[in-house]
């Protein structure tokens, strides 16, 4: 990072290379980025972090969707950069969940591709509103896309999910 | 991936944001204010958006304000439009806005982005049309608070470095009947073939539209015939669809015969709505 000085305040500055610290799944990880380097790719491509998955490119698809400040977000439209300070939650940092057992007793996946996509959003929808409503679910939920299953599998896995979050 | 190279400053205040604007447009580096990023990373990646600095706006606090106290509502223009929705009272505003893009895109879309972007439906401006609302613009000479009639025709009217900190809304206007209708070609998230709003203010009704034409619009002149009860419901709506102030769109997602067709019965239906249904509302 550079801090320049302009006109006697600090202002933060990234010009070409810089080392920056990023906050993915609880651990500090210092990786090397362009300002123009995209969240995605830097996860990817320096932390191996492959889950979240280029599908557009364009902020469409979800399937590139990770958790900043436990909130969903598309990681394609953002820069590294810009989320030093957050706090990144990635489908790797995701263990033994119940929205991931229920995908997997619903079959709410066939390829896969953008299966960590849906499970980030539903669990960070159902973190926040473990009582969401159907019109809720449906509204956070059409954020992602597949191609595979006709959906039918993943709805039925966001309910069962539900259910047992309520049982815990 | 983007494939160019820029680079990135977080200014605190807005003061300094202006300078590094003035400072790098000097160097030849074609600033940009950035704020939610949806739409400079994607079209930067289609290299559709060339600039050498991106200035982030997100760290400004006058950007970042909401407030509902007093007698007017302030969003500021880097607010996300998931908070907006979540957090107002003003329900035509976020009836609005929630209906933009998707809901994981509206947890970075910002206000400001939407309403400045390049994308020209720019859906989050209609209710701050039909409000008249005012634009709290800062730039080189100071802060100036600007009607929206004057800062927003088919497009921002912002001089070069200046930027949009806030809007505000009198909150008279959130407790007025209104009407809200978007219609999308297939499935709820996509680009609208058009989206009307109206808010009945006295016994006048104000309109503001989107899609139909190549920019949003609150056309005075059109406004007042739409208000004309010697005609039929039926013969305003026809009017407006014969004069509206540059042809309908005629693009993949629908023909303009289409577009004018389902505009006019929206028309048809927002006067039928707040006209005959709320004819003894405020």
């Amino acid at each position: 990072m550079l801090l320049e000085n302009w006109r006697w305040k600090i202002v933060i500055a990234y010009k070409d290379y810089t080392s920056i610290i990023l906050n993915v799944n609880g651990e500090k990880r210092r990786v090397v980025v362009k300002p123009s380097d995209t969240l995605l790719r830097v996860l990817r491509e320096q932390l191996g972090l492959t889950g979240a998955k280029p599908g557009c490119e364009n902020g469409d698809c979800g399937a590139c969707t990770v958790l900043l400040d436990r909130k969903p977000v598309k990681s394609c439209m953002i820069l590294a950069v810009e989320v030093a300070d957050s706090e990144i939650t990635t489908i790797e940092g995701l263990n033994n969940t119940e929205i991931q057992e229920a995908f997997y007793e619903e079959g709410g996946f066939q390829c896969g591709y953008c299966t960590s996509g849906f499970l980030l959003n539903t669990y960070a929808l159902l973190e926040e509103k473990p009582d969401a409503s159907d019109e809720e679910i449906k509204e956070w939920l059409q954020s992602n896309l597949c191609r595979c299953t006709g959906y039918e599998g993943i709805k039925n896995a966001v309910y069962s999910a539900k259910k047992k979050i309520k049982e815990r | 991936m983007i494939a160019y190279d820029f680079e990135y400053y977080r200014p605190e205040t807005y003061t300094e944001a202006i300078e590094i604007f003035h400072e790098k447009s000097k160097e030849g580096k074609s600033p940009i204010y950035y704020c939610g990023g949806t739409e400079t990373v994607t079209y930067a990646r289609k290299n559709l958006v060339s600039t050498g600095a991106v200035i982030d706006i997100k760290a400004i606090p006058e950007c970042l304000e909401f407030s509902e106290e007093g007698d007017k509502i302030i969003y500021g223009a880097a607010l996300n439009l998931n908070y907006i929705v979540e957090k107002t009272s003003f329900k035509l505003m976020s009836d609005v806005i929630r209906k933009i893009a998707d809901h994981t895109v509206r947890n970075r879309l910002s206000l400001g982005g939407n309403i400045c972007g390049r994308l020209f439906y720019r859906e989050a401006i209609l209710p701050i049309l039909v409000t008249e609302g005012v634009a709290v613009i800062a730039g080189k000479d100071g802060v100036r608070r600007v009607p929206v009639l004057e800062f927003f025709n088919k497009r921002v009217n912002l001089s070069e470095g200046e930027i949009l900190l806030q809007v505000e809304i009198d909150k008279k206007y959130t407790a007025l009947p209104y009407y809200n209708e978007r219609k999308e070609r297939q499935g709820k998230i996509d680009y609208p073939l058009f989206h009307l709003v109206a808010i009945k203010v006295g016994e006048q009704i104000r309109f503001a539209f989107s899609g139909i034409c190549p920019y949003p619009f609150r056309a005075l002149g059109l406004e007042k015939v739409l208000n004309n009860r010697i005609m039929s419901i039926e013969d305003r709506a026809k009017y407006a669809t014969e004069n509206l102030p540059t042809n309908a769109r005629n693009d993949i997602y629908a023909s303009s015969e289409f577009r004018i067709y389902l505009f006019e019965k929206a028309v048809v239906n927002a006067l039928r709505k707040l006209e005959v249904e709320n004819s003894d509302s405020l």
